[in-house]
């Protein structure tokens, strides 16, 4: 077939016009053999741009179409569009990266025009062994996975199960509720948080299409958009949850007491314990380390005293493997550890504390029933507040942690409320950006509160004045004023960071996700893809992607939630067709390819001594070929051919 | 016990003697059904290897003599790629060894599946040279060994050894289950049961268990490092003289693209070289652009290309074992340049090939500091 090759170049605005002589380009391009037509246009990817294309195929019979503008990472997909609507397989097109590759890396304007002509040439030499390519649906598996049931999990679990498709929602402690359940109040309209989160809570456990995974955990994820398996280890709880009523008497029995993780150690918990009083679901776990049985082989109270004999130490772990077609990660953060910042005398002084852990003091129902008090029972009379406590310090994080100034200034409302005591809060910036944190902050300032504009230097317990022997001194500089402060106090609140969780790595290796600088897991794109993952079918929600307060956490996993509910409506999704193939001819069986693949897509056929791709597994890498040194693997629309008839072009003017 | 084993009593005459016996009552006791070993062909002075089933065959064996027609660790793959039906062994030099190990790596045989007789190499002649010398010298091997044990030297009037032997510091037999051992073992060759299907089976041939040679590590030691000087002094000949762009262009423009090279590669193992698709076919207007281009361009196009190919993919696997240099008709010294080259890309990965069958091929793995420099 006669080649009739139309090319596009785009100018991007000024993006590429700015720097390349597109006029120059597209008269070059249409010098070349097989192209009919060649053209400029300010903005290939508009419409008009795009309906010039269409008109032109019609108009001139194009077979094949290039597009030199930016990277095909961008549009390739639009061009395709418009392609295949004017009536030519999608795979007819080549796209020349004259903007990332050129204009926009090249400094000299003619060197660019010049590298920029190159790049058309080859794609021009390239495209007219393209073939056509064709595309595969594969059925998707409708339920949904949610790992992660803080309230980014619960929420999204919420909104499929609504939309009417079953959700496993997985969460590794023995209740959901994640963070937000610790919390007191919540910023800035300081809504009990039980209030607004119980609620949902309590629905994510009677929700007809939502499976609890409590005291779970993912261990393996294989498959593929649509069709993922994975393994869950269900940790044995040693208690049958089925007969199990909740009752709460093997609790008050059990005689061994441990420090609360829960209430960050403030208070105890026994060693068979629910979460907290409003667990979901409300049935204990025994804590293998701490139980008194486990331990020396005696004790069994909590077995004695259940009248539904739900106790049984002999409970295994078991894996189950579950079979759905998304997967959202909502595995949340944690709060950093202050210790390693030596100058706050975390660990050291007693009543320095964490943020979080005046949430657990503040609490009505918590280990101090609502109690503001130092270590030694005593209300405090002086309190400091101190911001950016690992964050936005290159030292630590260098990334903002979004919370902490708003919880500090709700600290400072509750401690002014509650006590009445002084708070003198250390501040970098005042970051209170979202809808009504602004008068939030007025409000707070209104109460009293001392802001001193200065970061925190030190914390210690060297007084100067003898009046504060015992007391903790924060000193600082107020670069209002560029004063140095010295502050008396009685209780220091460090707004720690919000940080990856300390075993985010491992996640991200289960899921096969990408982590970025920060630690956080990788969203595809930070404006336009959010919630994506580089994974087709895995979604962030939540803290797991950068530090968010509630308010985010939540449209971001009801964003994550509309990615799943649009696989699962749709129910198939269209396989990738840039996919490698194996030469059942050529191959030898050497399974070197398998090695490489990182999607574990190719098998060997004992039988016949030779390795096959599974096709909707298959991620168009290309390790396979790069590796197969007899060619027998390949990858489509990146065969040997074309990638040589490209460089060959690219060598020779 | 010690793992070392008479042999028999006598002969470095002839070690085709004693050799022939053992390897007649390896068939003749029913410890293996098969065994692939060199032979002198009927009417030819030349040895090659043979697959012997009946022991009354094993009429001219001689696996000592100085001649590697064909890297026996291709046939080894060749019989154990599927189950050969029946217990094979073969007696194999060390190059072939490491060929046949790097080709269990790549799927193409199992070790599994066969008995492993290994033997300190003595280092071998080009074919059409040993072929000629041994027709006028009967008992050729029996003199070879002699004197390469006495003086480290080919007997007078013998070819010289391939360049490429000179230079291979693993002459001994690792890895095989029994090795045939001629040096540092006074009296007469002995055998090493390298592992438990080795013991086993002189055991049940009842080999008479003997002391572990007193002088045999400290002359295995002298002898490896008089090849290592060798190879040395190859690796900086090589990089002064010929791997230079300009003489490596030169050198490789002789080249006549008979691909001999690649089909006596035991680490060439495709089925269908990429060499042999239509991929360096090009169109005819393609051949003028490249002439346009600088005025003249050497045709056919691919020849360069193709020995670049070739290093890319199996040059982590070469173990040295020549046969490319045999191989080719223009004299092109393709086992020099392949090894000075390998021995940088194996060094890059830390890689020896056939040393171990737990060395992942690097190509199968990645390490994060595997692409910094190690030379």
């Amino acid at each position: 077939m006669e080649n009739r090759i139309g090319v596009y170049v785009c100018h991007c605005g000024t993006n590429i016009a700015g720097k390349v002589e597109v006029e120059k380009v597209a008269e070059y391009a249409g010098s070349l053999p097989g192209v009919v037509i060649s053209r400029e246009y300010r903005f290939m990817c508009s419409d008009p741009g795009q309906e010039q294309i269409r008109e032109d195929i019609a108009k001139h019979r194009l077979n094949r179409v290039v597009v030199a503008a930016c990277s095909p990472r961008m549009h390739e997909k639009t061009f395709q569009k418009t392609l295949e609507k004017a009536g030519i397989n999608r795979y007819y097109l080549q796209v020349a990266n004259i903007r990332e590759h050129v204009s926009w890396t090249t400094e000299d304007p003619e060197t660019a025009t010049k590298k920029a002509m190159d790049m058309v040439r080859a794609a021009v030499a390239r495209v007219p062994l393209h073939g056509p390519l064709p595309t595969h649906e594969v059925a998707v598996n409708k339920e949904v996975m949610v790992v992660g049931a803080g309230i980014g999990g619960i929420q999204a679990a919420l909104d499929i199960a609504d939309g009417g498709y079953k959700v496993h929602l997985v969460e590794r402690l023995p209740s959901v509720g994640g963070h937000m359940s610790q919390y007191d109040k919540v910023f800035p309209t300081l809504d009990c948080a039980a209030c607004i989160g119980t609620p949902k809570m309590v629905a994510v456990g009677m929700h007809e299409r939502i499976q609890l995974h409590t005291y779970s955990e993912v261990e393996e994820v294989s498959g593929f958009v649509g069709q993922f398996k994975v393994k869950v280890r269900h940790k044995a709880a040693y208690v049958n949850h089925e007969v199990c009523t909740g009752c709460g008497i093997c609790q008050e029995k059990c005689p061994k007491k441990v420090p609360s993780e829960y209430d960050m150690k403030l208070g105890k918990r026994k060693a068979i314990y629910t979460l907290f009083p409003q667990a979901v679901p409300n049935k204990p776990v025994i804590d293998r380390d701490n139980c008194i049985y486990f331990q020396n082989g005696k004790c069994r109270a909590c077995e004695k005293f259940c009248e539904m004999k739900a106790i049984d130490f002999a409970q295994q772990d078991r894996v189950e493997e579950i079979e759905v077609g998304s997967i959202i990660v909502a595995t949340g953060f944690d709060q950093m550890d202050p210790s390693i910042i030596e100058p706050y005398g975390y660990g050291r002084y007693p009543n320095v504390i964490t943020g979080l852990e005046f949430e657990r003091m503040v609490v009505g129902a918590g280990p101090t029933l609502g109690k503001i008090q130092l270590k030694d029972g005593s209300v405090p009379k002086d309190v400091a507040i101190l911001h950016c406590v690992g964050s936005r310090d290159l030292r630590y994080h260098e990334y903002c942690s979004r919370v902490c100034c708003m919880y500090g200034l709700k600290h400072a409302h509750q401690i002014r409320e509650k006590i009445g005591a002084n708070v003198y809060m250390f501040y970098i910036d005042m970051r209170c950006f979202g809808k009504g944190y602004e008068e939030f902050y007025n409000r707070v300032q209104n109460e009293g509160v001392i802001l001193i504009r200065g970061k925190a230097a030190q914390v210690t317990d060297q007084a100067v004045l003898p009046e504060d022997e015992g007391r903790l001194i924060v000193t600082a500089e107020d670069t209002a004023t560029g004063e140095k402060v010295y502050v008396p106090v009685d209780m220091v609140i460090l707004s720690a960071a919000m940080e990856p969780r300390v075993d985010a790595q491992q996640t991200a290796r289960i899921f096969n996700i990408n982590r970025s600088k920060d630690g956080f897991f990788l969203e595809q794109h930070p404006k336009l893809a959010p919630v994506n993952t580089a994974v087709s079918g895995i979604f962030l929600a939540g803290t797991c992607q950068g530090p968010k307060d509630v308010v985010d956490t939540v449209a971001h996993a009801a964003a994550a939630a509309s990615k799943s509910l649009a696989l699962a409506s749709k129910g198939v999704v269209e396989t990738e067709s840039m996919i490698s193939w194996i030469n059942p001819e050529v191959c030898v069986g050497c399974q070197t390819c398998i090695s490489v693949c990182p999607a574990n897509a190719i098998t060997y056929n004992e039988r016949r001594g030779i390795s096959s791709v599974n096709e909707a597994v298959c991620l168009g890498c290309g390790s396979c070929a790069a590796t197969c040194p007899s060619g027998a693997a390949s990858l489509k629309h990146f065969t040997a051919d074309e990638v040589l008839a490209e460089v060959d072009a690219l060598m020779g003017a | 016990m010690s793992g070392y084993f008479a042999l028999d009593e006598d002969s470095r005459k002839d070690p085709a003697g004693p050799l022939g016996e053992f390897c007649r009552r390896l068939l003749d006791e029913g410890i293996l059904d098969a065994l692939l070993v060199a032979q002198h062909i009927p009417d030819s002075s030349m040895v090659q290897h043979t697959l012997v089933q009946s022991p009354d065959k094993m009429l001219a064996v001689d696996p000592v003599a100085p001649v590697l027609p064909v890297n026996g660790g291709v046939l080894a793959a060749r019989l154990t790629r599927q189950d050969p039906g029946g217990k094979v062994g073969a007696i194999l030099r060390p190059c072939e060894i490491r060929a046949f190990f790097e080709l269990v790596k790549l799927h193409q045989g199992d070790r599994e599946r066969i008995f492993l007789i290994g033997m300190d190499c003595m280092g071998t002649f080009e074919p059409p040279q040993y072929r000629e010398w041994a027709k006028a010298n009967p008992e050729a091997s029996g003199r070879f060994l002699e004197a390469m044990l006495s003086s480290g030297e080919p007997p007078q009037g013998a070819p010289p050894l391939r360049r490429c032997c000179r230079a291979c510091e693993f002459p001994t037999g690792e890895g095989a289950d029994v090795q045939l051992l001629f040096v540092g073992t006074d009296g007469g060759p002995c055998l090493f049961a390298g592992t438990e299907a080795g013991e086993t089976a002189v055991k049940a041939m009842n080999l008479k268990n003997v002391e572990e040679p007193a002088k045999r590590a400290k002359a295995v030691e002298t002898w490896i490092k008089g090849r290592i000087k060798s190879r040395d002094e190859l690796f900086k000949e090589v990089e002064s003289e010929i791997l230079p762009l300009d003489r490596l262009l030169g050198e490789l423009s002789s080249c006549i693209t008979c691909y001999n090279c690649r089909e006596v590669c035991p680490a060439c193992y495709c089925k269908s070289c990429v060499f042999e698709s239509n991929t360096f076919e090009h169109p005819a207007s393609q051949y003028l652009k490249w002439a346009k281009k600088k005025g003249v361009v050497k045709m056919p196009t691919e020849s360069l290309f193709f020995h670049l190919t070739r290093m890319l993919h199996m040059s982590t696997s070469c173990v040295g074992c020549g046969q490319c240099t045999s191989a080719c008709p223009m004299g092109i010294r393709v086992s020099d340049i392949f090894r000075t080259v390998a021995r940088r890309t194996q060094a890059v990965f830390d890689y020896v090939p056939g040393r171990s069958l737990e060395e992942p091929l690097p190509m199968t793995t990645y390490k994060e500091d595997e692409l910094s420099p190690q030379w």
